[in-house]
């Protein structure tokens, strides 16, 4: 009983800080340091020189990752004249990772796929949790976050989409 | 504690330009944080309560993570009431350097590969510092530090025992787009626990691995090969005359491991080969890879590829293979690729087994023949396993319905008891006594003695094992509706047994696993030994196992699952502890409604049943919590080639809330 009402407590105090939080920016996303799955490196930043960015964290043994991949590709090709990119951080370890560029061709995705088998990227963004998408302004700020994926939410991720890029111009 | 926490407001007062203060005052940074809480409690006592909050700071070239853990106790491992992570980071031009703890992936793990995983309980990451260098082309990497890794015994939840590293380690990276060569060197002292927690029994090691790594990037395909040399040895102090205290190395054991990975590519489709042929240390199959005893072999920060496939169904996960990355080689070939209509299709198959074949001379002496060639082999000495799975999954029906069916089976030698092929004696032994009495229902045999042996010879061929194999069928579907609604169904079946194969010329009194056969003496045929094995290993009757998972839910709102999971057997027996309404309900029964039923015993027929309802709700885009309750089977759990035997959870509930800012 005793361990339920600290976890209450903790949880309402996590609550009250989290809402306090919902309409302020997290601030910058510092610049990190991509390396590409065709061996090249990149910098999100340089990345952001053309327009805004979408990263998000998926893993090959992952589901509902995969599942908002299809989206997400689609989404990358029908704005990319417009600046946008989508940036998948791919999470597998050493140990499966050799399969990352094959799952990726076999599905004919055009977005970016970076990988980050230390979790570097995903624990400074804190993207442990899979999916999680993370919408980056030009300026390098984050516009919009989301965790985990339920068909449906690809409406909404859209619609961000086209909010970044209408505020864009 | 204070000197972590001196480190970082000393670089936050060095950094802070203008006013040192500013430092505290949170517009100075930008910032983000995430929390993660899961709390469990059930009838069997599997109670737990883990709670993590992550904080990130940046300012222009200055990062800082932190990570506070209340923990008590978690569901695996220690209780922890601190701050369990934190690092520094500072970046000028080539240079960063890193204090705290620090994670690295150097290659494809061979050397060091650093991970984080508390779904198992495992993290292999060093405390202490890392400076890099990084021009155009070439990357220098200097590390040292401590990792101590813990490591379950007995207990399904607190670890028993604890190995600490001290490491030094540096990585040169060259690349020639598009080609990448790495060099890696890995020093390590190392203090291994031999008996569990308390028990001061330990023994010094130093390890050293000395490693290579070359990939090319081509349009229709690409490569990576990597290769390492690992010895240690065993450190033991004396003191001269002059007083001073001098380290005696003692050379302990010397292997090597080589990793080879190519894709190619065809338009949409993609053929994946893996091999790989690792060989640290070539233990007996009776010893495994069992650590605790077996020392001075791969360490901790090697993670390696596994060359079988990372499943993420519950069952396949239960029935996967438990890598043995001491001694193990294999391949893997996947091949996938794209069909009209947006549809995908996977096919993979690995073989994979020991470096060696393995005779038993007697049931601890075993001696070992090496596999000719670098492919697998199927004899069951070396503990072979085999596994081929395809997947077919895709949208159909305006992109509303989303498949996925697959098909896995895979076949392993776990276990090897007793394998004697050769020549060897029986005994016959005459006994002589002076008087015998009948009393009761026997005869009683007075002043009896061994008189003489007689010896026969025979060609013997003894062979027990351990045979496993399962066949899975998953199934999920997914169908989207136009209002943001979505239901989902999953449906598996799989059967599966481990059993005991048995096969030879014993027979009769001579069986397979108590066998008294005379081994003879190799060097001396004269003298003979009569030894026994040990008993048959555990094994697990036909099995069939199911699952129905149903879904529904709203788009960014929440979701509902039912997921109902039954066996014909346990692989280890529970019991279940109290029956639940959820049970009641899934099962109909009404008695337990209207008091006829009682509670405190679960009835016949929710035995080999588990039933479990999560609720999970999306607070915000950037919070979710979720609620489950009822009863989870345990078992083999499987991440990342490491296996283990999770308690279950029964009649329990289960909160977890995870948010982002």
């Amino acid at each position: 009983m005793k361990k339920i009402k600290i976890f209450t407590l903790i949880f309402l105090l996590n609550i009250i800080v989290v809402f306090g939080q919902e309409n302020i920016s997290s601030g910058k996303i510092p610049n990190i340091d991509l390396k590409l799955l065709n061996g090249k490196k990149t910098t999100l930043y340089k990345l952001l020189k053309s327009g805004p960015v979408l990263l998000d964290f998926w893993a090959t043994w992952c589901k509902p990752c995969k599942q908002v991949m299809k989206h997400l590709n689609e989404y990358h090709n029908e704005f990319k004249d417009q600046g946008f990119k989508v940036v998948m951080i791919n999470q597998d370890t050493p140990r499966s990772l050799g399969k990352v560029k094959a799952y990726i061709n076999s599905k004919g995705y055009d977005f970016l796929v970076s990988i980050d088998p230390n979790q570097q990227i995903s624990k400074k963004l804190n993207g442990q949790i899979m999916p999680n998408l993370i919408l980056i302004n030009q300026d390098g700020t984050a516009r919009w976050r989301h965790q985990g994926y339920m068909p449906g939410e690809e409406v909404e991720i859209k619609e961000q989409i086209k909010g970044i890029l209408s505020s864009k111009k | 504690m204070s000197r972590k926490i001196y480190i970082y407001v000393l670089a936050s007062f060095i950094y802070a330009e203008e006013n040192p203060f500013s430092v505290f005052d949170l517009d100075f940074w930008n910032y983000n944080a995430g929390i993660v809480m899961n709390f469990g409690d059930s009838y069997d006592d599997f109670t737990y309560m883990e709670n993590r909050m992550d904080l990130n700071f940046f300012k222009n070239n200055f990062s800082a993570w932190l990570q506070y853990e209340y923990s008590n106790p978690p569901e695996l491992g220690f209780p922890i009431k601190d701050l369990r992570k934190y690092r520094v980071e500072y970046a000028s031009g080539p240079w960063s350097i890193k204090f705290g703890d620090i994670y690295e992936v150097w290659g494809r793990g061979l050397v060091l590969a650093q991970l984080d995983d508390q779904g198992i309980d495992f993290d292999n990451s060093s405390r202490g510092y890392l400076i890099n260098y990084q021009a155009d082309r070439i990357s220098v990497t200097q590390m040292s530090g401590e990792t101590v890794n813990a490591q379950l015994g007995s207990d399904l939840r607190y670890p028993e025992f604890e190995f600490t590293h001290n490491i030094d380690a540096t990585n040169i990276n060259f690349d020639a787009y598009p080609f990448s060569y790495g060099l890696s060197f890995l020093q390590s002292n190392e203090l291994h626990q031999l008996k569990p927690l308390g028990v001061m029994d330990t023994v010094d090691i130093n390890h050293r691995l000395h490693g290579a790594y070359i990939s090319w990037f081509g349009s229709s395909m690409d490569i990576f090969a990597e290769y390492v040399d690992k010895q240690s040895k065993e450190r033991t102090f004396q003191t001269n005359f002059s007083g001073q205290e001098i380290e005696i190395l003692t050379p302990l054991k010397r292997g090597s491991a080589f990793y080879f990975n190519s894709n190619f590519y065809l338009g949409n489709w993609s053929l994946f080969f893996e091999y790989k042929k690792y060989s640290f240390d070539r233990l007996s199959p009776v010893d495994t890879d069992y650590i605790i005893n077996n020392y001075g072999n791969r360490i901790d920060y090697q993670v390696m590829p596994i060359l079988y496939r990372e499943q993420n169904h519950s069952f396949l996960g239960r029935a996967a293979h438990q890598t043995n990355a001491n001694d193990e080689r294999g391949y893997q070939i996947e091949l996938s690729g794209g069909l009209p209509n947006g549809f995908q299709i996977v096919s993979q198959y690995s073989h994979l087994s020991r470096n060696d074949t393995w005779t038993s001379e007697s049931p601890i002496e075993w001696t070992r023949k090496k596999i000719s060639g670098y492919l697998p082999t199927d004899n069951f000495s070396a503990l072979p396993y085999k596994e081929f799975y395809t997947e077919l999954n895709g949208y159909v029906f305006d992109n509303k319905l989303q498949f996925r069916t697959a098909f896995g089976t895979n076949k392993e030698v776990p276990k090897i008891n007793r394998y004697f092929e050769g020549f060897s004696r029986s005994i016959t032994e005459n006994w002589q006594y002076t008087d015998s009495l009948w009393y009761g229902d026997d005869w009683f045999y007075l002043d009896s003695q061994l008189v003489s042996i007689d010896t026969m010879s025979n060609q013997i061929e003894t062979m027990l094992y351990q045979e496993s194999k399962s066949f899975t069928i998953p199934l999920d579907f997914t169908y989207s509706l136009n209002n943001g609604y979505s239901v989902g169904l999953g449906f598996a079946y799989q059967e599966r047994y481990k059993e005991n194969v048995k096969r030879g010329n014993a027979g009769g009194f001579y069986n397979y696993a108590d066998s008294t056969w005379i081994v003879n003496d190799i060097n001396n045929p004269d003298v003979f030994d009569n030894q026994t094995t040990s008993n048959y290993p555990n094994e697990i009757p036909f099995q069939i196992n199911r699952m129905v998972s149903v879904s529904v839910g709203k788009a960014s709102k929440w979701a509902i699952t039912l997921n109902y999971d039954w066996t014909n057997v346990q692989e280890i027996v529970t019991t279940d502890p109290k029956y639940n309404p959820l049970e009641a309900l899934v099962y109909g029964d009404i008695k337990y409604f209207t008091g006829d039923r009682e509670k405190n015993s679960a009835p016949s027929f929710t035995k080999n049943k588990w039933v479990a309802l999560e609720f999970s709700y999306n607070l915000s885009s950037t919070q979710r919590i979720s609620f489950l309750y009822g009863s989870i089977q345990g078992g083999l759990v499987c991440s990342n080639g490491i296996c283990r035997i999770l308690q279950p959870f029964n009649d329990g509930l289960k909160l977890s809330y995870s948010a982002i800012f």
